[in-house]
């Protein structure tokens, strides 16, 4: 098992090359972001930008190289003495925003935040979909299975956006009518607030509830239904049947034999899902100001921020990798069914 | 302008309703205080008695990516919001373009000394300090200058956001509290009293290790030292307790301020927002005390309008909206064609169906660098014909130009050539998507084909820099300065001149303007300038662009500042709480 | 999405063998009462974007007689908007150009999926290595994001047609691999092996063999993207990097009336919003119904 996990990890190489790739020819030629950032500051100071700063800004983003030679700098930093950019030299590359940006500082402290997010959201959306999935399995069409079914298309077919302003409306109808603050709906935490731990933690939360219960949504919706299927193949199976066929109490045969083997599928699709949802809580950042990895891709690509954007995709694409290999690893470890050589 | 107050009182209710049943409602309700008479009185509107203390938040909408101000990547109007209270002023401009000078900086007007060169003085206020006890001086004069020069010698590998100043400065020099900086033998600006000299603290920069008088490097790592860090020294009424870049700056009074404007509020916190939904949502909640955005949709005017407790005006902002034509152009190269395309240009009917959603009385801007209610103003816009729309008269102009028009009504060149041209304008803008769409119906009476041609907004600088447009929609800031916008605009030699404009006689009125140093003289030139631009129908003004500045009504003293980068933080000294009447 | 059917189904008509299927598959799918509900729903939905507005008298254009923020009534059942727009007539344009992102969308990334999904299953070896890496590789690029780059920089104003364009070009992943099992399984059966003995040319066997009989992996994917395409375009478009004014779509109209839920034009918030929902909802319970319809062995079961 480790000789696979070593080679999967080996595999993710090329593929995270090739993405950053495709990904920095596709922010680059869309958009020149030296004239535009020279364009917004004549409009803030009134008058033309020296050329000499253009050359400057120009020099320090590397745009006064050739495209191919700008990716091969962020890959490797080889053949450049500024010491800001070369992932394998653990530099992110500048931010067209400005020297205060450092991309890998931001995607550092911006992760937790969204993390933060997405493993609530996620935990709690596993939580209900095991248990609503497992419902629907034991009572197969009946009333609660047909309206639990309905709930769980539903949630697949609401716009994560539409449900989030939705909810964010409803708090502030709610703070209005109780006279206090109680659901925050705009930032991740209150800003200038210093603590340790645990205050930070509890700070967080009044910032959390809602987008946690948007996000929620989006897990659920597609878990529900997994866990409904392999509940019910593993109820249809020979050995449930021979289970109850012994005598076995129905409460046993369910927390046994039939729960702990229908779990497999969602474990197995938990690290994924988590790892996706991370790319997801783009819009709901969005919508309640949060200052996370989603907006600042966001940022990044409104702004041709190219170095940023690669930043971005790096992370989240180990993100997903992991996801994906952790996911594999579980089944293996889960399913007895599963070697791996 | 349309101010509104919004008490909670049951009897402003009907006001309040007929001003949404009016669709675009014009006038006041009744009630004192306010923004109600801003109209009327600008510079000393909302304004009263302050109760000692008081804590607020204030959004900004935007975000702002370093700390200092002088480098390119820094500067924006954001990060002038966030360091409204901190930053050393040498003055401001009132909402009727009046300069102020900073009492807690200076104790007298910069003065002219010497006019050849060009020498001002400064009479620095004895007790104004950077917040340690240090006392402002000239040191710190001399690293503006530094940091601003574009001069490799004196900070290599900078990125100064300008440097008209600091590359015109020959020397600095002090005697006692009076700092003289002289300029070089270029420099003849009228607008000499406005210069920005001051930025950083010197003494601070060399704290931190850096000898910037003696190595340029130097220099500029102490350039990159101010944007990185945030500001723990202080020239204004506040100082910094505490803030995170791009987010939030929370202000303490400054004890060791020296201005007369006397600060009341224990704290103030600027916030970053990505929305003016998402400010007036906040508002709407009450965690959020006040905002002057940048921009403004009927969308947000009627939330406004509906919501307990707010205060909101609307008024022509520090923008303006306007067409330009690019005379490189095949067709447009031609000025009686140029002239034809803006006499078909029905300006008023644009401005209808578009700004005064916003702002009811929204007026037709007629002069390109001085507003209606200045002193300077002149028009010389509507005797030509420009922007009124008269489809007759455009066919007269070309008519008279050897133009004709086929069987099917379309323009045809005196080379007998059908005349195609695109129009550009940033997609995300709903306002300026209006405006093509009408400028495109007007130009199709006249048998021009018009090409819509939306861009993303970060696509607006590329396409005017290397000039990819036939027509262009797009916005400049308005100050009460003149002088440089005049050059910026239209000098055959500026970068900024998209469509590449290129009259003689005008180069030649911008020297004339570059060359006095007395205002009035100068404001003549510049309307010269701009009769000659009209002359050549090359810009056609729109529009003011309208602003609103909302604010919870238990706010005194603040109002919306047009003039002022800061818009309604230009008097943050002098904001409060409401004492009880 | 009634296209899709259609034509699927008479490329699998071709033998009257293959219509006895069709006639069990259509028997079993009338059997599923959601899906049914759900097929007729929609049919609904396509008849109000495309048909409605020639028989609607407004548009979605602004229009001086129509007073703003009308509520709704017999004349604007749906209200008006600020600018003057009758919202039923904007309703039905938004929820075109919505639908006809999707089903280009779903045509298109099926499309592809199916040709790359097949020919790397029967190629097998490089070519399959080489068509996987690929997809990994998309894969690995969040989708919001790499689309939001490429939909936010279209020169010259983003359009119905580049949104379904950019869509398609990264939505055929799943459909890719789906064939490609199918595909690895069917490639050692015997007709294949029938069909290459009397000289059959790859092309011949993937287009005319191969692809046919992973139909009904393809036909529920295809169905289950209109409702992908329906929510990826709305999100772009209420980021701001979708469909733009002066056109519009259900994103651009919940983004205009974002905090409109609880004020008294709720209507302009929940409306597009219920579009969008009854769209997807009844696409997806027609991709369920499909999927019990064509594969017995799975019956009321996703995934």
């Amino acid at each position: 098992m480790l000789v696979f996990t070593i080679r999967r990890i080996v595999m993710m190489i090329p593929v995270l090359i090739g993405a950053s790739l495709l990904a920095f020819v596709l922010v680059s030629v869309s958009g020149d972001p030296v004239a535009d950032q020279v364009f917004i500051l004549e409009q803030s100071t009134g008058e033309p930008v020296p050329q000499e700063t253009v050359d400057n800004i120009k020099e320090r983003l590397y745009y006064d190289r050739s495209l191919p030679e700008r990716y091969w700098l962020w890959l490797t930093g080889i053949g450049e003495t500024n010491g800001d950019i070369g992932l394998l030299q653990g530099e992110w590359g500048p931010s067209i925003e400005g020297s205060a940006i450092d991309v890998g500082e931001e995607i550092g402290s911006r992760f937790w935040i969204t993390l933060r997010l997405v493993l609530f959201a996620t935990v709690a959306s596993i939580a209900i979909a095991i248990l609503t999935g497992v419902v629907s399995a034991v009572k197969q069409y009946s009333k609660v299975d047909y309206l639990l079914t309905f709930i769980g298309f539903l949630a697949l077919s609401m716009p994560t956006f539409w449900f989030g302003l939705l909810m964010k409306e409803a708090a502030v109808q709610t703070n209005n009518a109780i006279g206090s603050t109680f659901f925050q709906t705009y930032r991740d935490s209150t800003r200038g607030f210093h603590g340790n731990g645990w205050e930070v933690f509890l700070d967080a939360i009044p910032y959390l509830i809602i987008p946690t219960i948007v996000l929620m949504l989006t897990g659920y919706a597609a878990m529900s239904r997994y866990q409904r299927a392999s509940m019910l193949e593993v109820l249809n199976s020979d050995y449930v049947r021979l289970a109850r066929a012994k005598g076995v109490r129905n409460g046993t045969v369910m927390r046994r034999h039939a729960l702990r083997t229908a779990l497999i599928p969602v474990a197995t699709f938990a690290p994924l899902g988590l790892a996706t949802a991370m790319g997801g809580s783009l819009v709901i950042e969005r919508i309640f100001g949060w200052r996370g990895l989603g907006a600042f891709a966001y940022d990044a690509i409104t702004h041709n921020d190219a170095f940023a954007v690669l930043g971005y995709l790096f992370i989240s694409g180990v993100i997903v990798l992991i996801g994906i290999l952790i996911s594999d690893l579980m089944y293996g470890v889960l399913d007895p069914r599963i070697r791996y050589e | 302008m349309r101010p509104k107050h919004r008490p909670a009182a049951v009897a402003a209710l009907p006001a309040a309703a007929t001003l949404v049943l009016s669709a675009c409602g014009a006038g006041a309700s009744a009630g004192g205080g306010g923004f109600d008479d801003c109209e009327d009185r600008p510079v000393t509107c909302n304004s009263g008695e302050r109760a000692d203390g008081g804590e607020i938040t204030w959004a900004i909408d935007g975000s702002w990516a370093g700390w200092n101000l002088s480098v390119a990547a820094d500067n924006s109007a954001y990060l002038n919001s966030a360091l409204a209270g901190v930053r050393p002023f040498e003055g401001q401009f009132d909402q009727e373009g009046r300069w102020q000078f900073n009492d807690g900086l200076l104790s007298a007007d910069p003065e002219l000394v010497s006019e050849d060169p060009v020498q001002v003085a400064y009479e620095l206020n004895p007790d104004a300090t950077w917040g340690d006890g240090t006392r402002i001086g000239v040191d710190d004069f001399v690293y503006h200058w530094y940091a601003r020069s574009g001069d490799e010698s004196l900070c290599a590998g900078c990125t100064p956001a300008t440097t008209s100043y600091g590359s015109a400065v020959a020397s600095i020099d002090a005697n006692g509290s009076t700092v003289t900086v002289t300029y070089d033998d270029g420099y003849s600006s009228a607008e000499w009293r406005y210069e920005q000299v001051l930025s950083h603290p010197a003494h601070i920069a060399e704290d931190a290790g850096f000898d910037w008088r003696e190595d340029p490097e130097a220099m500029k790592a102490s350039q990159d030292h101010f944007s990185e860090t945030v500001p723990t020294w202080t020239a204004g009424p506040y100082r910094i307790t505490d803030a995170e870049l791009g987010q939030f700056v929370i202000y303490e009074p400054n004890p060791e301020w020296a201005g007369s404007a006397e600060v009341t509020l224990d704290r103030i916190t600027l916030e970053s927002f990505d929305s003016v939904d998402s400010i007036i949502t906040e508002m709407r909640q009450g965690t959020v005390d006040g905002a002057s955005p940048v921009a403004i949709g009927a969308e947000h005017i009627s939330q406004l309008q509906s919501a307990d407790g707010i205060d909101f005006a609307v008024a022509p902002g520090p923008g303006w909206e306007h067409i330009d034509l690019n005379t490189d152009n095949e067709f447009l190269s031609d000025p009686a064609l140029r002239t034809a395309v803006f006499q078909a240009i029905d300006v008023e009917n644009i401005i209808d169906r578009t700004y005064a959603n916003v702002q009811t009385d929204a007026q037709r801007k007629r002069n390109h660098l001085f507003r209606g209610e200045s002193e300077y103003f002149v028009d010389k816009l509507s005797a030509t014909g420009q922007g009124i729309g008269d489809i007759e008269l455009a066919r007269r102009t070309l008519d008279a130009a050897g133009y004709s028009w086929d069987a099917d009504n379309r323009l045809r060149t005196p080379d007998d050539e059908p005349v195609t041209l695109s129009y550009g304008y940033t997609e995300s803008r709903a306002d300026r998507a209006v405006v093509a769409q009408l400028v495109q119906a007007n130009l199709a009476d006249l048998g021009v084909e018009i090409e819509l041609d939306p861009f993303s907004s970060a696509d607006l600088g590329p396409t005017l820099f290397e000039g990819r447009f036939d027509i262009v929609a797009f916005g400049w800031s308005t100050s009460p300065t003149f002088v440089g916008g005049a050059s910026q605009y239209w000098s055959s030699s500026s970068s900024s001149n998209f469509g590449g404009l290129d009259d003689e006689a005008l180069d030649e009125i911008l020297d004339r303007l570059n060359g006095t140093l007395d205002i009035d003289t100068a404001a003549e030139i510049a309307n010269e300038a701009v009769a000659q631009v009209i002359g050549d129908a090359y810009v056609l003004p729109v529009i003011d662009t309208p602003v609103a500045v909302m604010a919870s009504d238990e706010l005194v003293n603040v109002r919306d500042n047009w003039a002022s980068q800061e818009r309604a933080l230009y008097n943050i000294a002098e904001w409060g709480v409401r004492t009880d009447e | 999405m009634s296209n899709t059917t259609t034509t699927a189904f008479e490329a699998e008509a071709i033998t009257t063998k293959e219509r006895t299927q069709l006639q069990l598959v259509t028997k079993r799918f009338f059997r599923h009462k959601a899906a049914v509900i759900s097929l007729i729903g929609f049919i609904t939905i396509v008849l109000f974007a495309f048909v409605g507005p020639y028989l609607w008298q407004w548009d979605h254009r602004i229009h001086t007689e129509i007073p703003s923020w009308a509520p709704p009534s017999p004349e604007h059942p749906f209200g008006s908007d600020r600018a003057g727009r009758d919202m039923m007539g904007t309703v039905m344009r938004a929820t075109g150009q919505s639908l006809k992102v999707a089903l280009v969308v779903a045509l298109g990334s099926t499309f592809i999926g199916a040709v790359v999904g097949a020919v790397a299953g029967y190629y097998r070896g490089w070519v399959d290595a080489l068509l996987m890496r690929l997809v990994d590789i998309l894969f690995v690029i969040p989708f919001l994001v790499i689309t939001a780059a490429m939909a936010g920089n279209v020169r010259g104003g983003t359009t119905w047609w580049h949104m379904a364009l950019i869509l398609m070009v990264f939505g055929w992943l799943g459909t890719s691999r789906a064939v490609r099992a199918e595909v690895l399984s069917l490639r050692e059966k015997e007709f294949i092996e029938a069909a290459r003995s009397v000289g059959g040319s790859d092309l011949h066997i993937i287009f005319r063999h191969l692809i046919p009989n992973t139909m009904s992996v393809i036909i529920v994917s295809a169905t289950l993207q209109i409702a992908f395409a329906i929510l990826s375009e709305s999100t772009l478009s209420f980021l701001g990097l979708g469909i733009q004014a002066p056109d519009t779509s259900l994103g651009l109209l919940i983004q205009a009336a974002e905090s409109s839920a609880f004020s008294e034009r709720w209507y302009l918030f929940y409306i597009p919003g219920i579009f969008v929902i009854l769209i997807a909802l009844t696409i997806n319970f027609v991709g369920d119904g499909l999927r019990d319809a064509m594969d017995p062995r799975q019956t009321m079961v996703r995934r």
